[in-house]
């Protein structure tokens, strides 16, 4: 990419200080998001993805300590004020949680909701102003009826409804970046992909980027640019969406991918997930923190862990895993298994 | 709009049985261990018709349900009997004159409860772990551990006993009201309010602090400080009106029983509300003035529940009168 990055994280570590000792949630994380694009984030519970969205947002309990650096269209965030921040929330970056059960309040209406976000950075918008513009951004998030609906409460709106609510919400200042932590895992499997489209819509509709953090790779598909997989605290591979899918050069990665069900069909390969279960966030393994789960672990991955290391001269395949050029791809491996 | 008036309706039906079934609970109660025939046995000059009068008075002939349904029966008009042991006056009167001077210190208590509850709980709860958050949960052990008498004993020897002169402290009756100025109103209330407040406004900043405490990791806090609301706002628009509905039960409740009489309160502080009085009539075995305060302690908690329960509709728009 030759633009200047939107987002632009460095180094970023995130520690909690908990009752049970320190928990390296996030472990030297860096990346990039350009304007427009969209960034999957995926890995299993607890890689730390949703704590990498969160300290981006500056929304992490004070008990976080961060270190590194996340910048934003030139400016520090993390160096920013809380009222400097405040007027980046939800102005020029937006979120949309997972669940959105929980995620609207109870007591006030969907309609009152939205107009707050709008007006809390525009108070020169009038009340109706605010409310014609609510009408207008639950019809863009394709809410039947917008005009009887802005007057529900939360109650009254089915799951998936709620979370077009807060997709509306979310782009209702027209921001530059999205960040969407897992919005479809709370969802009915059918509703899945028609918020994914609706997600597409809004974002075409404002130019935003995108973050879409997710532990199911098999969304990211049609939807993201490229991918960035997180595990243990520590990103392990990234790439274009393509490169991942077919040219993965990580034992994870290809786990991730193994347990994709429309993934192992296509490939005649029988559904399996990764065995074993991820490291804890309090110690984590020597070496390799996936070693113990991987089948092509050896002596050098339980004393040095690998570093993140480019596959390709422009640096836009990488890869932590000391033998990521010796790897089978993952669809010759399938397809050997196949055969 | 009409549903809620049919609610009410249904309310105050389903409330008749439950009114019943208490009052009989401790009419019955009450009947079998008074007997208004004792202070008689010992009576040297009183002779069988003093007896006959006060048997064929009270009924005491005819079993306990039976003299029950006849107390109910007079009670439903109005005429809740009088209380021999205060004099023979009559009951409802006398319980509706206690009754305003219980009101004297439980609709100010009550204010005063209440905001300092809300203000005192939310404060702790959004600087949880923070010296004042220490202070306010210390303040509510405290309270919550202590009882009542230990308040109001303490706060009469600082105010009236050690420093009665600069305080001045004032006794309560019930023609200052109308002849004492406002000063003095205000010295004869200040103490036992303060009792009421501090021992109760315990219990409920520290039920505000949890419930508040609950919302602030609520998801939909998260959601409002992510669209950049301030701080304040966050917690007074969309934390404040939902830790305030799990209280509205507990106020309702508070209320009730604050307007119902504190006896430890008022008879520490010689006030004449209906603690005293109930306690006298407990005591004195007086059958109708019992059951004439138990019946107004009964409709006031029924009444506050109701309310109770329409407030709730009121702030959550998720309950539905059907
Ligand atoms: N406030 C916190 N205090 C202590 N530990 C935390 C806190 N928030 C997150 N963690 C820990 O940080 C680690 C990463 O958590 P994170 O929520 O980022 O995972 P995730 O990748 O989003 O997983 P999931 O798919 O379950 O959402 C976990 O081990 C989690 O327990
Ligand atoms: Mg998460």
């Amino acid at each position: 990419m030759t633009t200047e990055p939107l987002l632009s994280v460095r180094d970023l570590t995130v520690s909690f200080d908990t009752d049970d000792g320190l928990v390296q949630a996030v472990n030297g994380v860096s990346f990039d998001v350009h304007p427009g694009e969209t960034l999957a984030v995926v890995g299993e519970s607890g890689s730390g993805k949703s704590v990498t969205a969160m300290a981006t947002m500056r929304l992490l309990p004070r008990s976080a300590r961060i270190s590194g650096s996340i910048t934003f269209d030139g400016r520090d965030l993390l160096s920013l004020s809380d009222r400097e921040m405040r007027r980046i929330q939800g102005e020029d970056i937006a979120m949309i949680f997972q669940d959105p059960m929980t995620a609207l309040n109870p007591v006030f209406t969907v309609g009152n909701q939205l107009a707050e976000a709008i007006r809390i950075h525009h108070p020169d918008v009038s009340k109706k102003a605010a409310s014609e513009r609510s009408i207008e951004l639950l019809e863009i998030v394709g809410i039947p009826e917008p005009r009887i609906r802005v007057e529900n409460y939360p109650h009254e709106f089915s799951g998936g409804m709620r979370q077009r609510a807060m997709i509306a919400m979310a782009i209702a200042n027209q921001p530059k970046l999205l960040i969407a932590d897992e919005p479809t895992t709370a969802l009915d499997v059918t509703i899945q992909a028609q918020v994914i489209e609706v997600m597409r819509k809004a974002q075409e509709a404002t130019g935003a980027a995108m973050i879409l953090i997710t532990h199911d790779l098999g969304l990211v598909a049609g939807v993201a640019e490229r991918v960035q997989v997180m595990y243990g605290g520590r990103l392990f591979e990234t790439g274009d969406t393509g490169t991942i899918y077919y040219r993965s050069r990580n034992p994870y990665t290809q786990g991730l991918m193994r347990s994709i069900p429309t993934f192992a069909k296509r490939t005649d390969e029988r559904l399996s997930p990764i065995p074993g279960s991820p490291p804890s966030a309090i110690n984590l393994p020597a070496g390799c923190s996936f070693r113990p789960r991987c089948e092509f672990a050896e002596a050098i991955c339980r004393d040095e862990e690998p570093a993140l290391r480019p596959l390709d001269p422009a640096g836009a395949h990488q890869s932590r895993c000391h033998f990521a050029e010796e790897l089978p791809d993952f669809s010759q491996r399938t397809a050997e298994v196949a055969g | 709009m009409i549903a809620v008036f049919a609610y009410v309706a249904r309310r105050i039906m389903t409330t008749i049985p439950l009114l019943l079934v208490g009052t009989f609970i401790v009419y019955a109660l009450t009947a079998s261990v008074a007997d208004p025939l004792a202070k008689l046995a010992t009576c040297n000059q009183c002779d069988q018709a003093a007896f006959d009068r006060l048997i064929d008075l009270y009924d005491l002939d005819k079993p306990i349900p039976l003299r029950y349904v006849y107390w109910m029966r007079d009670a439903a008009t109005g005429d809740m009997g009088q209380a021999p042991t205060e004099g023979s006056a009559e009951v409802f009167p006398l319980v509706m004159d206690r009754a305003i001077n219980t009101a004297r210190l439980a609709i100010p208590a009550f204010l005063i409860i209440a905001t300092l509850a809300v203000a005192l709980g939310v404060y702790s709860a959004v600087n949880q772990y923070s010296k004042s958050d220490y202070f306010v949960t210390g303040f509510s052990f405290v309270g919550i551990s202590m009882p009542t008498f230990v308040f109001a004993l303490l706060l009469q020897v600082i105010f009236a006993v050690w420093w009665q002169d600069w305080f001045d402290a004032k006794p309560f009756y019930v023609s200052q009201m109308h002849t004492g100025s406002i000063s003095e109103v205000v010295r004869s209330h200040i103490l036992p309010i303060t009792t009421l407040v501090l021992v109760i406004t315990a219990a409920e900043s520290r039920f505000e602090r949890a419930s508040m405490l609950e919302v602030i990791n609520s998801d939909y806090i998260r959601t409002a400080r992510a669209k950049g609301l301030p701080r304040r706002r966050v917690v007074l628009k969309h934390g404040l009106r939902n830790a305030m509905i799990p209280l509205v039960t507990i106020w309702a409740i508070d209320f009730a029983a604050l307007l119902g009489g504190s006896v430890v309160t008022e008879t520490i502080f010689s006030w004449p509300g209906l603690g005293p009085l109930l306690l006298r009539a407990i005591f004195n075995g007086d059958l109708n003035l019992t059951m004439g305060i138990i019946m107004f302690i009964s409709l006031l908690v029924i009444f506050f529940n109701l309310i109770a329960d329409l407030v709730y509709g009121m702030l959550d728009p998720r309950i539905r009168y059907e």
